[in-house]
């Protein structure tokens, strides 16, 4: 069965996934919703929690994905089977690993190529 | 032989990990240079050529400048490239 | 399940002589008329704020103005803040984050603040009032500091804040309102108008919710605003590298193009290996914790937290690294060790001091250093020189300049200030309008931005017509878009150093960023098409608030908005001569790429295309009567009439 799955690293603290959340039943947006993101004192983490097994009461994507993951800039949250949740977690921790870029977006969110070999130690620049 | 100097702006350095590099070259157009700098940064033509209208992808640009020219947004791939030019990939 | 409506603004208004508050309805007619946020705080501006009114006095009102948008998923969080500045102009900048959304939720959407309070308080807003409470615990510290002691007072991780820090409680030029820790804006004199009234902060906590009018048309609308703007279908050069890297990847692209400031902007070039020290790439490998974003942003990392590495800051943290830090820190002072960089923005962000000022008059005062105008026992013994290696010296001047002590007190006046004082030609390397510091768009190498930063209302505000550079031409029929009204040829139009269809591409920008700044909306979204068709922004806001509009209705309220703020300033004493630009970007060329000089009769070509196109008159740039009538705006043209007369004579 598919579950909404939760990288903390990832979210950067919009709260679409809340608000949407929110508006679903009556179209009235707050902040009462199945998820809510918290933000301890500093600004600086961002933590969803969740109380949903994403069976929205009127999704608003077309494929019925669960709507906070569906607009969820980021990937932090994500929606799958629990094997498939393992190797998308595993995914997201290499790719972090290869390119800074996964510090802030999941690869699966990042639909064009990049350079997936070994980690270069330095960015490469020539000298003029 | 062309010599060029190719700089590689966010997304780009993220696919060919590197910043910037002087890349040596037979091609003459934009075009032939992105084809052949694939082979070496896989992803390099699907990022920046439409497969169905062969033009610039929307979501990209490229700039370029003859040598001592100022380097400015090109629409067609086939621009001719020069010797000591510089290409600048976003 | 507790929810208010979207179509009625409220008003609280709070008198900080007095200790009175009361909470108003606005007419509902101004939705449709000035639509919120800018539209309606330039509304009551006018309207309340009397010419000659002194703006650091207590007859100045300071303004936030939320919007319809506020709270749903295309507000991103922004707010209007707008007053008199002490410059004389109105003064109006926009913030995001999370403050706006908790306002509304609070059932409250503008706050007008008049008066002056004997002693420091803060306003803590809830249920529709407010309680003006004892800020003298608060008064003195820094921004990063003052929101965490009010988290802890409160003990709701989620009560939303606005505060000044030290500089704007000393009254320092330019000074800004922070929030969210590292979100600013008002730096046009909002800052330094809040610390005057001995406001430290604003704090808010709503749990209403807001009913849209029409959920499904909404839901309809947002879809098509997420195509325009996601990753995977936005057709937009911008997106993938706005959305992720930021704005800090220009220094490369422009550190080559002759669209770099350097070295106070003397030269517009800079070393491509310098450009990467402080390039985004860097930045996004050693120095980003974690991405950051405002209230619903569609985008993954516009704003980031990042913490030094190593070295001897090792562990500083901060955030927000755009396309200004790396220039007035970075090529404008010809620095590039990204650390000072890092430091000098977050110091800026902790005082509460505004970037462009800091990054400017340090540039300027560099450059008078080198020149002789500036000596050692000016500068309390620091060898101010660009490229100075003094980090330490540099880091403690920007505190002198927040807490006005030595050299910090002439650089607390701003350049233009600052430069009249030192004399001896000063003012030919200060680089303002307005008596406000520029921002690091090139104006030589692209005449849309010199046009736009000598008429901005508030002094340099490129958010006023973002973005400086072009849209894709191809995304839109020439047919299309005069239906849209965009009667201009774009290519032309966005030909770098051609004066030519600048005045009516202004025009369009400055009315439609107009309409997205009082939805409110982000400017920094306007990609795709949505910088030229607003029909999706358009039908978010019927959507929103069942106020039925057509097109040109709409756009309407943008130009509303616009000419309120005209005339603001033209009761002030404003008139064409005031829209100008500096002494450089008028009188040198830009050496190496050999850009000649935006001169006066290029500007007034501009300035003449730019107000026949708006309605305003050429000689003076007052609106004329027609076209204030045509808007609606019959009591603007009435009040003007006094102005009107005395150009005359």
């Amino acid at each position: 069965m598919k579950r909404i799955y939760v990288i903390e690293d990832l979210c950067n603290g919009c709260r679409l996934c809340q608000t949407f959340c929110s508006s679903l039943k009556q179209g009235v947006f707050s902040e009462q919703a199945r998820i809510w993101i918290l933000k301890p004192p500093g600004e600086e983490r961002d933590i969803p929690i969740l109380d949903c097994i994403g069976a929205c009461i009127r999704p608003i994507a077309e494929d019925g994905t669960p709507t906070c993951v569906s607009v969820c800039p980021t990937g932090a949250l994500y929606y799958a089977e629990a094997q498939q949740a393992v190797e998308l977690r595993l995914t997201w921790e290499t790719a972090r690993q290869l390119q800074p870029l996964f510090k802030v977006i999941a690869p699966w969110k990042w639909p064009f190529p990049w350079h997936t070999s070994e980690p270069a130690p330095e960015m490469e620049s020539p000298t003029r | 032989m062309k010599e060029l100097e190719l700089q590689y702006v966010g997304p780009i350095a993220t696919l060919a990990n590197l910043l910037a590099e002087r890349y040596t070259t037979q091609t003459a157009t934009l075009r032939a240079l992105i084809k052949e700098l694939d082979a070496r940064h896989p992803g390099l033509l699907q990022m920046f050529v439409n497969p169905q209208t062969g033009q610039l992808n929307l979501n990209t640009m490229i700039y370029y400048g003859d040598p001592g020219q100022i380097p400015a947004p090109v629409l067609n791939l086939d621009h001719p490239i020069q010797d000591g030019g510089t290409v600048t990939f976003w | 399940m507790n929810a208010r409506q979207n179509q009625i603004q409220t008003l609280l208004r709070v008198d900080l002589s007095s200790g009175k508050t009361r909470l108003e309805t606005l007419p509902t007619s101004w939705t449709a008329k000035y639509i919120g946020a800018r539209g309606i705080n330039a509304r009551l501006l006018f309207d309340e704020v009397n010419a000659g009114t002194d703006a650091l006095g207590p007859d100045n009102v300071l303004y936030f103005g939320t919007g319809p948008m506020d709270g749903l998923p295309i507000g991103n969080g922004r707010m209007s803040v707008a007053c008199k500045s002490p410059r004389g102009t109105i003064a109006e900048g926009s913030f995001g984050g999370f403050f706006g959304p908790e306002l509304r939720r609070a059932g409250v959407d503008y706050l007008a603040i008049s008066g002056q309070a004997e002693q420091p308080v803060y306003l803590y807003i809830h249920d529709g009032r407010v309680e003006i409470r004892d800020a003298s615990h608060l008064w003195g510290l820094t921004t990063d500091k003052t929101d965490a002691a009010l988290r802890r007072e409160f003990r709701d991780p989620d009560v939303q804040l606005r505060y000044i820090g030290p500089a704007a409680e000393n009254g320092v030029h330019s000074s800004v309102i922070m929030g969210n820790l590292n979100n600013s804006g008002g730096r046009a004199g909002c800052g330094e108008v809040m610390g005057n009234k001995k406001l430290k902060a604003l704090a808010v906590r709503g749990r209403q919710g807001i009913q849209v009018a029409d959920y499904d048309a909404f839901i309809d609308a947002y879809h098509l605003y997420r195509q325009r703007l996601d990753l995977a279908t936005s057709r937009d050069p911008w997106t993938p590298v706005w959305s992720t890297y930021g704005a800090p990847a220009l220094v490369r692209l422009f550190a080559g193009m002759g669209n770099l400031m350097t070295r106070n902007a003397q030269e517009m070039g800079w070393e491509a290996e310098k450009a990467q020290r402080i390039g985004a790439e860097i930045y996004l490998e050693k120095y980003v914790a974690k991405a950051k974003a405002c209230f619903n942003c569609p985008w993954p990392a516009c704003q980031k937290i990042h913490v030094i590495p190593q070295g001897e800051y090792q562990g500083f943290r901060g955030g927000n690294y755009w396309a200004g830090q790396p220039v007035v820190f970075g090529s404008l002072i010809d620095n590039d060790d990204l650390d000072l960089t890092l430091i000098l923005s977050g110091l800026c962000n902790r005082y509460g001091l505004d970037i462009f000022h800091v990054g400017f008059t340090l540039a300027w005062a560099m450059e008078c250093f080198e020149r002789g105008l500036l000596t050692l026992s000016d500068t309390d013994g620091l060898e101010l020189r660009f490229g100075c290696k003094d980090h330490a010296g540099l880091i403690d001047l920007v505190r002198k300049i927040a807490y006005r002590e030595g050299f910090g007190e002439l650089l607390a006046l701003g350049c233009e200030q600052a430069a009249r004082l030192v004399g001896g030609g000063a003012e030919k390397y200060c680089l303002s309008v307005k008596g406000q510091e520029i921002e690091a768009i090139a104006e030589r190498n692209m005449y849309m931005v010199a046009l736009g930063v000598a008429v901005s209302e508030v002094g340099p505000d490129h958010t006023r017509w973002y973005p400086p550079y072009p849209c894709n031409p191809d995304l839109i029929s020439r047919d299309e878009l005069l239906t849209l009204g965009v009667d201009l040829d774009l290519r032309k139009a966005f030909q770098g150093r051609n004066p030519e269809e600048k005045g009516k591409l202004l025009r369009w920008f400055s009315i439609s960023r107009a309409v997205v700044e009082s939805l409110p909306g982000c400017v920094f979204l306007v990609r795709d098409t949505l910088g030229l068709d607003m029909r999706p922004w358009q039908q978010l806001f019927q959507a929103a608030t069942g106020v039925q509009i057509d097109y040109e209705e709409f756009l309407r309220a943008g130009e509303r908005v616009l000419n309120l703020e005209r005339a603001f300033n033209v009761r002030e004493g404003y008139r064409r001569v005031d829209d100008r630009l500096p002494y450089r970007m008028s009188h040198e060329a830009v050496p190496h790429f050999n850009f000649p000089p935006v001169t006066q009769a290029v500007l007034d070509g501009m300035l003449d295309e730019y107000y026949t196109a708006n309605g305003w008159d050429l000689a003076t740039s007052i609106p004329k009567e027609q076209k204030l009538i045509e808007l609606g705006l019959e009591d603007v043209a009435f009040a003007l009439r006094g102005s009107t007369e005395e150009a005359k004579q």
